[in-house]
């Protein structure tokens, strides 16, 4: 089924206005001049010169092409009025378009003249609408999905060619509903686990959230929920992710092609959105899963203007450990859950404010042991039209990890407490200033803390004295400026500039270390002095791109982008544990950097309903860190003394093609990537495979409506196995037989692969029907593949003089059923 | 004090979840290397060294001693050679024994020299001051035993912690062995209990457990039984910070070893040198300095 073009006689809200406003408002150069003053004051004259010297070049070409004016306004969904991101606006006559922000706004600023805009969206129905432009006109559009029936409908075929025109790459959208298509473990539905079925995006270990894209490593990308980093995405000890699907609106990952406005991380942004609310009418939808049960609720405060959102999640094992016979289980605890919360409310026609927040908390209790972690976000935004074409949000993010390890034992209790707080201001325009440009400006400040632990130990037989690894701040700055380009008919191009330096704050015990790792000179740090901003941190970070269309169902792209990581987490396992803790930059550690070059061509079949593409990277990465052998991670004041730095590089080819309309959709994905290391002081300084290197990847993953009622799902997925250190020599010290190492990551466990399927039954819509249910059956790992989750070795209990190695598998072939309900 | 005791709890919650299948990783051989475990005590005993052939992690783990090298142990005190004290293999013990007892002193620095063809391994640590346990005693605790069928029991456990205060300098470590009836009990590292001070540095330590009830004699159920009059002895050993290091590298590599959650495996630092670097020779070579106390139970 094509997406259609239609005419249509509701669900379009315009406005002329007369008044044509200049593309700078005083109040704009004020803050901008303001913050120069506050770079220069922070040592940071270059940066506060070229920033001056592009206002000023700005100034003198930002002006409007004498007689144009702006068509402007938001796309939504017609159902809920949610905001509608990155929806295509597309001018017929001049075969030029926009896309809508983050928040759903666009701008197009066109000579006085009749104009066809098409206006689409994956799984909306395209919509075209005629305007006669003589003056500033606010044109609102609200799109249907294509499940739902409209009326006075005149249809015509339209074509979706995004994947091919739209200037990106390395980018992945993933919708909601497709997230939900896909067969899960144990029926739990995932975001992160959908996004490691594409290629270039490798799970860390089966059934983990954390993730590995083109050969980084897992704490090199950026996690945002609702612009809140996100710390540790991980329940369960990584077996689901903090992202409820329910409350989430729109996600996509940047595999390269990072946005200029975002940074801190070398190799992707998970950009995830929370629902804004029904703006239309109350509206709940929830589920009970073998693991967890949901509920949102969410709807309109006042109709059309104010709306809130409510998400929760339980898992509820734990809960049925008080009726256990087992004295153990009994007392036993063991939960987690999610609380997602939206506002937003539409001041004027100008401004929008949005709030949301997150609070998620895992809990293990048992015997005398209790471990509990969790995050917490808030974020503050206010959207301002400074004027049709200038658009300006302003965010204020709190971030919030921690987590809390207790034990009693003989008499005394031992308490380890430790965590993080980030405080962020942004400020990022974007500025629509024709339909061939389109600029991005703005600047972030990050005031970090780390809290890397402290020891509170209590009863009756204390020995132990309370210690607390010294805090630790830091603040991170970064200011952008890009522009995306469209020169002639075929080519656009992107290109920007990132700026971005840390600067640690006292008050610090600074410990600066020799070249053998050992301390050279401790210095005392007094508060709130900013000790330490070195040259060779702070630099630039371009991004350039383009896409050339070489027909109109092709086109070749290519991309560079330089990034910069000033935090990095302080975890030398495999999956990542909760006890993993960020740590900045320091004297002792300079930032990651990473350079990042790609190439691809993309190409549709069978009139844009199969998408395909070529990627290829070359990602070449310094300052990367590793651990010396057995380094001593938690509760280590001297941690720096525990890095090793090196390099890294990976390159890859990755091939995709994709069908998102019809009865069946889907995708298949093959990656070839490799990813090396290259540490002196590691392997005895010879390379060695990253833990993420697997050279073959290959997913497909297919979803079939065989009846508006009843959908087929399945996904197969193979990969190299994961490169492991095992030991070749051995020798017994003091009756413990201790495996002798040559080298690192030097063998592989066996192949991954397995095939999921699922059976979907949805009940049937019907005009005044409110109340909607399905059930989802599901089998994981439907041919019991013995993938190997680890592989442990021993001497055998009943020959101790040989030694055993077993495999250990953790996900046999898992049966689910779920039951999802919506009204 | 043990370290790292509750990631191995939340390791097996996830691994006792799981299914075992055997598992052949075709690992290559790898070359014969040496391998030394040796100790001086300030108990004036015949001090023994094992000397012995690595093997490939494949083969049977049967570590054959290495019985035609000459071994000595020189004791030096402010770089003075004082003694030199020669070592021969004794094959009913399948080590290197001194020619005649002796014991270590604080203060002074015991080297090894073992010489093999053309190889010679050296190593060396200095004997610590004795660290004086005040008092030991055993500490009762209640708990629950779970059998394979499902059922469980209340079980009554002993263990014996010890009393002692810590000296004010930085950086010291113990070793504790669990004698009972005067036969040891912690006849592997897994058994013993070792730590160092970094949490209570200078403090006086109560009640730190030293001997795991898992050492001790149980009943069908679970319950710690000692036989009458049963005399149980600690020895503390004042060992090197560098040596409760490789001690934890060696848990780490072995029994603390948990999957995914743990850092990639690697090699144990010992303080050996074979022929002048630290490459091809596994192991370590260190000195205790030793104080005892026994009790009895009734």
């Amino acid at each position: 089924m094509f997406p259609h073009k239609i005419f249509h006689a509701g669900s379009i809200n315009t406005e002329d206005k007369d008044e044509r406003k200049e593309p700078f408002s005083l109040n704009i150069q004020l803050i901008l001049f303001i913050y120069i003053c506050f770079l220069h004051q922070q040592r940071m004259k270059n940066a506060g010169i070229c920033f001056l010297m592009f206002l000023f070049c700005f100034g003198l070409f930002a002006t409007e092409e004498p007689g144009s004016y702006t068509i402007s306004g938001y796309v939504k969904d017609a159902a809920s009025g949610e905001a509608l991101i990155g929806a295509g606006i597309y001018v017929k006559e001049i075969r030029k378009g926009t896309v809508t922000n983050a928040y759903g706004y666009y701008a197009l600023t066109l000579q006085p003249g009749t104009y066809h805009l098409v206006f689409s969206y994956v799984g909306y129905v395209s919509q075209e609408k005629m305007v006669v432009l003589q003056h500033n006109l606010t044109l609102n559009i609200e799109m249907a999905t294509e499940e739902k029936q409209l009326q006075t409908v005149v249809v015509t075929s339209e074509k979706a060619d995004e994947n091919v025109v739209k200037p990106e790459m390395s980018i992945v959208k993933m919708d909601v509903k497709t997230i939900k298509s896909v067969p899960a473990l144990a029926g739990e539905i995932d975001p992160i686990k959908v996004i490691q079925l594409l290629p270039g995006v490798q799970p860390v270990s089966e059934g983990s959230s954390g993730f590995s894209v083109r050969g980084g490593a897992a704490d090199q990308n950026l996690v945002l929920l609702d612009e809140a980093t996100v710390y540790n995405a991980s329940h369960a000890l990584g077996f689901l992710s903090v992202f409820n699907n329910d409350a989430i609106k729109d996600i996509k990952l940047y595999k390269g092609d990072i946005p200029v406005q975002y940074g801190g991380r070398l190799s992707s942004l998970l950009d995830v959105r929370q629902k804004d609310g029904n703006m239309k009418h109350f509206a709940a939808n929830g589920g009970l899963g073998m693991i967890t049960s949901r509920l949102t609720l969410e709807g309109p405060l006042v109709k059309d203007r104010s709306s809130v959102m409510a998400a929760g999640r339980l898992a509820y094992p734990g809960l049925f450990f008080p009726f256990s016979p087992n004295p153990v289980t009994k007392k036993a605890k063991l939960y987690f859950y999610d609380l997602n919360l939206k506002g937003n409310y539409i001041l004027s026609q100008k401004d929008r404010l949005f709030v949301s927040a997150y609070a998620g908390r895992d809990m293990l209790a048992i015997l005398n042991v209790k471990f509990g972690w969790g995050n917490k976000t808030f974020t503050a935004r206010w959207n301002h039209l400074f004027s049709d074409r200038l658009f300006c949000n302003t965010s204020i993010i709190y971030s919030d990890y921690d987590y809390l390890l207790s034990t009693r034992q003989a008499g005394f209790q031992v308490e380890l407490t430790a965590g993080m707080k980030d405080w962020t201001l942004r400020h990022d325009y974007t500025f629509y200033l024709n339909p061939n440009n389109t600029l991005s400006f703005g600047f972030q400040s990050i005031f970090h803390t780390f809290m890397p632990g402290e020891f509170n130990p209590g009863g009756e037989n204390n020995s132990f004295a309370p210690f607390k690894v010294q805090t630790s701040r830091a603040l991170e700055h970064a200011l952008y400026v890009g522009n995306q380009q469209k020169a002639g008919e075929k080519l656009t191009i992107e290109y920007g500039v990132r700026y971005s330096f840390m600067q640690n704050i006292g008050p610090q015990r600074v410990y600066l270390l020799n070249a053998a790792h050992e301390i050279d000179r401790i210095d005392t740090i007094s508060s709130h002095r900013i000790y330490y901003t070195h040259a060779g941190w702070e630099g630039f970070e371009p991004r350039a791109g383009f896409t050339f269309l070489l027909t109109s169902r092709s086109s070749i792209k290519g991309n560079y982008m330089r990034s910069r990581q000033f935090v990095q987490l302080a975890s030398n396992s495999v999956i990542g544990f909760p006890l993993d803790l960020w740590v900045p930059c320091s004297p002792n550690i300079k930032p990651q950097t990473g350079d990042q070059y790609a190439i691809g061509f993309f190409r549709n079949f069978f009139d844009n309903r199969v998408e395909g593409s070529v990627e290829l990277y070359y990602k070449s990465m310094q300052n990367q860190i590793d651990f010396r052998d057995f380094a001593q991670i938690t509760f280590n004041e001297q941690i720096d003394k525990e890095f090793r730095t090196g390099k890294a590089k990976s390159y890859g080819i990755e091939l995709l093609l994709r069908k998102q309309s019809g009865k069946l959709q889907g995708w298949t994905g093959y990656t070839y990537s490799r990813a090396k290391r290259y540490f002196p002081e590691i392997n005895g300084g010879k390379p060695y495979s990253a833990p993420y290197d697997r050279p073959h990847t290959l997913s497909v993953v297919i979803m079939y409506n065989l009846t508006p009622s009843f959908q087929l799902s399945a996904n197969w997925i193979y990969y190299t196995g994961t490169a492991i250190t095992m030991p070749t020599g051995k020798y017994n010290y003091e009756g413990q037989i201790v495996g002798i190492v040559s080298q690192r990551n030097g063998y592989r466990l066996p192949d991954y692969h397995r095939l999921d399927l699922g059976i979907t039954w949805k009940q049937k819509e019907k005009p005044g029907k409110k109340f909607y249910q399905e059930v989802i059956l599901s089998v994981y790992n439907v041919y019991n593949r013995k993938n190997p989750w680890m592989i442990d070795y021993g001497p055998d209990e009943k020959d101790p003089s040989k030694m055993k190695f077993t495999q250990i598998v953790i996900f046999p072939r898992i049966p689910s059923l779920s039951w999802n309900f919506r009204f | 004090m043990k370290r790292h005791k509750h990631i191995p709890f939340l390791f097996l919650l996830l691994a006792s979840a799981g299914c075992e299948y055997p598992f052949d990783p075709h690992l290559e051989k790898m070359n014969s290397c040496y391998g030394v475990e040796g100790k001086i005590t300030s108990d004036s005993v015949f001090q023994e060294i094992r000397f012995f052939n690595t093997r490939s992690f494949t083969e049977k783990n049967e570590f054959e001693p290495i019985t035609d090298a000459s071994m000595t142990v020189e004791e030096l005190y402010q770089n003075e050679l004082l003694h030199t004290y020669p070592f021969a293999y004794q094959n009913s013990a399948g080590k290197y024994i001194s020619l005649s007892p002796f014991k270590g002193y604080p203060g002074r620095i015991y080297r090894v020299v073992i010489k093999k063809g053309t190889d010679e391994i050296t190593a060396a640590d200095t004997m610590r001051l004795p660290v004086w346990m005040d008092s030991i005693r055993f500490i009762s605790s209640e708990g629950y035993r779970i059998f394979p069928n499902g059922s469980y029991a209340r079980v009554t456990r002993v263990s014996v912690a010890c009393f002692f205060a810590d000296p004010p300098e930085p950086n010291n470590a113990y070793l504790w062995d669990t004698f009972m009836n005067d036969s040891l009990l912690s006849d592997s590292l897994s058994k013993k209990s070792f730590g160092g001070d970094a949490l209570f540095n200078g403090l006086y330590v109560k009640g730190l457990e030293v001997s795991s009830p898992s050492l001790f004699p149980e009943d069908s159920i679970g319950n710690t039984r000692f036989p009458p009059m049963t005399k149980i002895t600690v020895a503390m050993a004042h060992i090197s910070s560098d040596y409760l290091r490789y001690l934890v590298e060696v848990m780490l590599s072995t029994d603390w070893r948990f999957g995914p959650f743990s850092g990639p495996p690697a090699n144990p630092k010992g303080n050996l040198y074979l022929n002048g670097k630290k490459e091809n020779v596994y192991g370590y070579f260190h000195t205790e300095s030793l104080t005892r106390l026994s009790i009895w139970h009734e």
